[in-house]
């Protein structure tokens, strides 16, 4: 199954008009197979600059990230990500179906095995009665979760969440973060989950880091939640764990 | 909209077609529009002499002459054809080398400052040349439309490519993407509405163009057809032209706005 993400002293910057503008400082995170990590920290601090380098799409200045031992040179379909933006990430000219199809066909899988694994992905995210329609006829947690579907459906170790729930209105998101891990069991996929929102960090996470404010964020403290599961607010311990994480971040 | 449930409706024969309210005032507002048009041309006509600006009557009598003759018919025939062969070349030129300079740096920069150097020459300016090397026969109506629609066609396609969301790159890169993959499955139809815009100007252009070379080194067409009259003093000619002009513009534009509506459907999607 693998999925071990090693992320090993990475540093991140550029030079600007002669001056060194560091975004990360040596940032070290070890995801064991099938855990949820999730990175809480202030907006701007570089949370999504180390997703980005997790996925390939940057190169950090120093420092590197393994996957089951193989260095990250470039993106991959063993580490999906998962984007924030709602109306960009899917590709509007294809049905929900043929969305989900893409890595799949990337993947040149036989048309048998691309047709089971759409049925049962859209299944799982509950889009089985939308497969035909356009991203466009979709509200916003509909699209995520075509997102997620689309992600999940090429198997891949680690699944990369970049603030996916962000931009969606509180009850949706309460339904997607349920859904989610929901999901999540089923497959079993490691997860690095990126939020600013605290709640959605321990309700998720089997371990929180929270990251410093920039520049040259690093990593000030890694909680281990080990609340029982299902969570909500009102489990014991929770909101002493929110209150401990925001006392960092303040 | 609850209009359309409206009892009174079947009264209607079936082969009307069931209209909104607002379809409905769309179209009165369209036709009245051009009634004013006509209106105010046949009062401004009471004030000049006809041999200046023939009224509306004089004009249609004067059509009807000529489509009955097939005159008419003929030059808007042969100016249709004349944009249609040139439209198809310079849009297949024009996409694909747009296509071409944003797939790769090297020969978008290459190609860049040659494009910037040959494009500010309109299409008019190149008759004279067009004339010396192809001819007065149709080779060089091709080029001289073809010339115009390339410019207009290649630059709406770089700036579809360049506006290919970063987001939707990287979504489909991470999803196991190559190069080639990502060009066409993912830039090109991503590209599709400015591609689109940019043929539907170029068509407009193609009209203004293949008029001009017609004017200046043809024995056929509508710009010849309006020369033709100018040569002759033939005021209602002249005007039966420019009104062909403008039809054959508008159906044209109409024409293609449905047709690409049909055909590229799914790439004029919102990205929402």
């Amino acid at each position: 199954m693998g999925g071990e993400l090693q992320i090993r002293r990475i540093s991140h910057g550029f030079s600007s008009r002669g001056a060194w503008n560091g975004v990360l400082g040596a940032i070290d995170l070890d995801i064991a197979s099938g855990e949820i990590v999730c990175l809480v920290g202030p907006s701007g601090c570089g949370k999504t600059t180390l997703l980005n380098i997790v996925a390939g799409f940057i190169a950090p200045t120093e420092g590197a990230v393994f996957l089951d031992g193989q260095m990250v040179l470039k993106p991959g379909n063993d580490r999906v990500v998962v984007f924030q933006d709602v109306h960009n990430s899917l590709f509007p000219w294809m049905t929900v179906r043929e969305n989900v199809d893409f890595g799949l066909a990337m993947l040149a899988l036989s048309r048998e095995e691309r047709q089971l694994r759409i049925e049962r992905f859209l299944d799982l995210v509950g889009l089985t009665e939308h497969a035909g329609k356009f991203p466009d006829e979709l509200s916003g947690g509909m699209k995520q979760r075509v997102q997620l579907a689309r992600a999940l459906a090429t198997d891949p170790k680690v699944l990369l969440m970049d603030e996916p729930f962000a931009a969606l209105d509180a009850l949706t998101r309460r339904s997607m973060q349920r859904e989610f891990l929901q999901i999540l069991a089923a497959t079993r996929t490691t997860v690095l989950f990126i939020t600013h929102d605290i709640f959605e960090s321990v309700l998720l996470g089997d371990r929180v880091g929270v990251m410093s404010r920039g520049p040259t964020a690093r990593i000030l403290r890694l909680f281990r939640i080990d609340l029982a599961r299902p969570r909500s607010l009102v489990s014991p311990g929770f909101t002493d764990r929110m209150t401990e994480i925001e006392g960092l971040l303040t | 909209m609850e209009r359309s449930a409206n009892p009174k409706r079947s009264m209607a024969p079936k082969w009307w077609p069931s209209l909104t309210r607002d379809q409905l005032i769309s179209i009165a507002i369209f036709v009245g529009s051009l009634a004013f048009g006509i209106l105010f041309w046949q009062v401004s006509s009471l004030f000049f002499n006809p041999y200046l600006l023939p009224p509306p009557r004089n004009v249609l009598s004067s059509a009807v002459e000529t489509l009955r003759s097939g005159e008419l018919i003929e030059s808007v025939a042969t100016s249709y054809i004349r944009i249609g062969v040139g439209f198809v070349i310079g849009c297949t030129l024009g996409v694909g080398c747009g296509l071409l300079m944003g797939s790769s740096r090297v020969i978008r920069e290459f190609l860049d400052p040659l494009v910037e150097a040959v494009r500010p020459i309109s299409p008019v300016a190149m008759i004279p040349i067009a004339i010396v090397w192809l001819g007065i026969d149709e080779g060089s109506k091709y080029f001289i439309i073809a010339y115009g629609v390339f410019f207009i066609t290649l630059l709406n396609t770089l700036a579809g490519v360049n506006a290919t969301p970063l987001v939707r790159l990287r979504a489909a890169r991470c999803l196991g993407a190559d190069r080639w993959s990502m060009f066409f499955r993912i830039t090109l139809p991503s590209s599709m509405p400015y591609i689109n815009t940019g043929m539907r100007v170029a068509l407009g252009g193609a009209f203004a163009s293949v008029v001009a070379a017609e004017m200046i080194a043809a024995n056929s067409g509508v710009g010849y057809f309006i020369m033709q009259a100018r040569l002759l003093v033939q005021t209602e000619r002249i005007f039966v032209g420019l009104v062909a002009l403008s039809a054959m513009g508008f159906v044209t534009d109409r024409l293609f706005r449905y047709v690409t509506s049909i055909v590229f459907a799914r790439y004029l999607r919102l990205s929402a």
